[in-house]
């Protein structure tokens, strides 16, 4: 029963994973390991490579872009930056995260 | 003290344990699995190996230089394993479990692949990548590039396909794949029979469980087909770079050929006469090597892809090829119909001489394309097999008068029956042209003489075109038109011209020369020609007779010679030069034997 938990709740963060990228990156550009120190606080994030799949596609759909800047200790980082649309969407998610919320907790309640 | 190797990974260079190493190679080419249907693959690829690079980078430490197992376990448990990261909606499901249990553990040796090698290239990294592949040294493989250069510009060629279908190893699990297991005989056809045993147990798998997990039961059988298609894809490539091979030598010989034949002056010479210009001729040849070359080269470069596994596809590179092959057959197709719409049109240039002559025979004869050379002082005319164009039955050459070209060609004189009271001489002058006018005005230019008086006509064996003009078909056909009992004689000087006349005795064109000729009511009739005429009744007598008889009375065989063979219900009958040889059927009874 425990790995069925674990499955639902990895599917939960899944599920958020993308409205809380587009939130961290909304106070701020950054690159991914930036994203993940982040995500990893809240425990949002168990495994680190779930980010760059997402990243790649939320770039490849306009909501992101990003550029590239050199690195003192490393590769060269590639710093994310909501675009318009991508400010747009976040707005529009957030509405609905509330709503889901609203509901979610109405129904537990009961 | 462990073996250390150093790698590349996103730029920075690491010393890591060979058991590290391993490890690590193998999670790369396990991630690398699971994105290569991805579109963005190698960039969600590239920047993995970037965070890598960045977690490894804090493991090392001037007094802690190598990379140690730990450190890559370490990685590997914050990155996680790859069938986690995958994103649900770029890459498809993984549903079947077998492929997670596969990829869960990395073990097995990392499949090799061909990529380009951009740490070692000289031009694109193509043979650094092939020297990899076959695990021989890049020296060799460069020198046998270099040397095949000057076969036909072969390797050239091979180059240029291998430099676009080979992808660059852009990542380090590409790198990795580049230079796993070298392939060779041996792996190849292990390789092979692991993929034929893996399409038997995945078959009987299905089989088996068929029953059981009736959802499963589609993707078991997409699995053994899919195992299928991959050792069919393998031959198929083999073929594919086959053929393209051929298609591409035969292209390449054609250019070589064209080119070499572009130096020779009759060639130049044909090209003039028949394209409407010079740019029409590069456009059909050019637009024709493309419309040839490009199918070729996609054929190979789909059977190379096939072959060794390139799962890589360049979408610019196929519209590239289907725009560059539309261009080609625009081009060729452009050239081909403007110069077919100049030979659309024929029309007839008609000049018609009615002779009154009292002699008893009436002579047509040829003057000698010899004598007429000399007169008209047409010089270099070549006859050699290049130079002369056959064009259906008709023969054209190109010569030269005063340093200009002309086109000379061979008229065709008949003979038919009028009914009319005299002899008449028609000349025909034909061409070709985009318009009929134009035809004719072509037709009118050729140049033709004939002489004639009352005993007979002399006609040139030759007619020809100057003043630079167009080859477009230009022909003259000659008819005497002689009327009911009149007597001809065909000079034996005709034999280049004269074409089927009608006959009674049905004898070829060349038999009926030196002879004298009288018409009837429709042919004419020879009058001197005894000994011929005999032989050849003879002979026709001989072909219309039944020498095979098949009947219900049996068969019967004879020859010209008297022999003959029957086989009827009593007996077989050998009748040769008078011997015979009768063989009787024996008593019903004893049929068997």
């Amino acid at each position: 029963m425990s790995v069925n938990s674990e499955n639902a709740k990895a599917q939960m963060r899944k599920g958020v994973l993308e409205l809380c990228i587009l939130s961290i990156l909304s106070q701020g550009d950054a690159y991914p390991t930036e994203i993940i120190e982040k995500l990893k606080e809240t425990k949002l994030v168990v495994v680190e490579g779930t980010l760059y799949p997402l990243l790649t596609r939320l770039k490849n759909t306009g909501l992101l872009t990003y550029r590239w800047e050199e690195s003192t200790s490393g590769p060269p980082r590639k710093y994310y930056k909501l675009t318009e649309i991508g400010v747009q969407y976040l707005k529009e998610l957030q509405v609905s995260w509330e709503d889901l919320v609203n509901a979610v907790n109405k129904t537990i309640i009961k | 003290m462990n073996k250390t190797v150093t790698i590349n990974i996103s730029g920075i260079i690491f010393h890591i344990d060979e058991d590290a190493y391993d490890k690590l190679s193998k999670y790369l080419s396990t991630i690398k699995g699971y994105f290569t249907s991805n579109e963005s693959g190698s960039e969600i690829i590239a920047d993995i190996e970037a965070r890598i690079a960045e977690l490894l980078q804090a493991k090392v430490t001037p007094f802690k230089q190598v990379v140690l197992m730990a450190d890559v376990d370490e990685v590997i448990n914050a990155l996680g394993k790859p069938e986690e990261f995958v994103d649900g909606e770029t890459t498809n499901n993984t549903s079947s479990s077998s492929t997670q249990s596969e990829s869960a553990n990395y073990t097995g040796p990392i499949k090799k692949r061909m990529f380009r090698d951009p740490d070692e290239k000289a031009i694109g990294g193509v043979c650094s990548g092939v020297a990899h592949y076959f695990d021989i040294d890049v020296v060799w493989i460069r020198l046998a590039t270099f040397l095949l250069i000057f076969f036909g510009g072969i390797s050239l060629w091979v180059y240029i396909v291998l430099w676009i279908v080979i992808p660059e190893a852009k990542t380090t699990a590409d790198r990795l794949a580049m230079r796993g297991e070298p392939v060779n005989i041996d792996n190849i056809s292990r390789s092979f029979k692991d993929e034929m045993e893996g399409v038997k147990n995945r078959m009987n798998d299905g089989f088996k469980n068929a029953g059981h997990h009736g959802r499963n039961g589609l993707d078991r059988l997409a699995m053994i087909l899919g195992g299928f298609f991959r050792v069919i894809g393998r031959l198929l490539g083999a073929f594919l770079i086959f053929i393209g091979f051929m298609i591409m030598f035969g292209v390449l010989s054609t250019v070589f050929g064209f080119s070499i034949a572009g130096e020779s002056a009759e060639f130049n010479d044909w090209i003039n006469i028949i394209f409407i210009d010079r740019s029409h001729y590069w456009l059909a040849f050019v637009g024709g090597i493309i419309v040839f070359a490009v199918p070729a080269f996609m054929i190979l470069y789909g059977g190379i892809k096939l072959l060794f596994k390139i799962k890589y596809s360049n979408r610019w590179l196929n519209i590239g090829a289907g725009l560059l092959w539309l261009i080609g057959f625009i081009m060729a197709t452009y050239a081909g119909v403007k110069t077919a719409s100049d030979f659309s049109e024929t029309s007839k240039y008609k000049e018609s001489r009615t002779i009154i002559t009292s002699a008893e025979v009436f002579t047509i004869s040829a003057i000698s394309e010899e004598k007429l050379i000399s007169e008209l002082k047409i010089e270099e005319l070549r006859y050699d097999d290049h130079s002369e164009a056959h064009f259906g039955h008709d023969e054209y050459s190109i010569g030269e008068i005063n340093n200009k070209k002309v086109i000379v060609g061979f008229p065709e004189v008949r003979v038919i029956n009028t009914t009319g009271e005299n002899i008449e001489v028609i000349i025909n002058r034909k061409a070709r042209g985009k318009e009929k006018r134009l035809a004719y005005d072509r037709a009118k230019e050729i140049n033709y003489n004939y002489k004639f008086d009352s005993t007979g006509v002399m006609l040139d064996e030759i007619f020809y075109l100057d003043g630079d003009q167009k080859f477009r078909m230009q022909e003259i056909e000659i008819i005497v038109k002689v009327p009911k009992g009149k007597v001809i004689y065909l000079d034996k000087s005709l034999k280049n011209v004269i074409y089927d006349v009608d006959n009674v005795t049905n004898i070829y064109d060349l038999d009926m020369l030196g002879r004298r000729w009288t018409m009837n009511d429709k042919e004419l009739e020879c009058l001197d020609c005894d000994g011929l005429e005999k032989a050849n009744s003879e002979e026709f007598e001989h072909s219309h007779k039944d020498k095979v008889k098949i009947n219900e009375d049996g068969i019967e065989v004879n020859d010209r010679d008297g022999n003959h063979i029957t086989i009827d219900e009593k007996d077989v009958n050998i009748n040769s030069d008078n011997h015979e040889i009768k063989l009787k059927k024996k008593a019903k009874k004893n049929n068997d034997d």
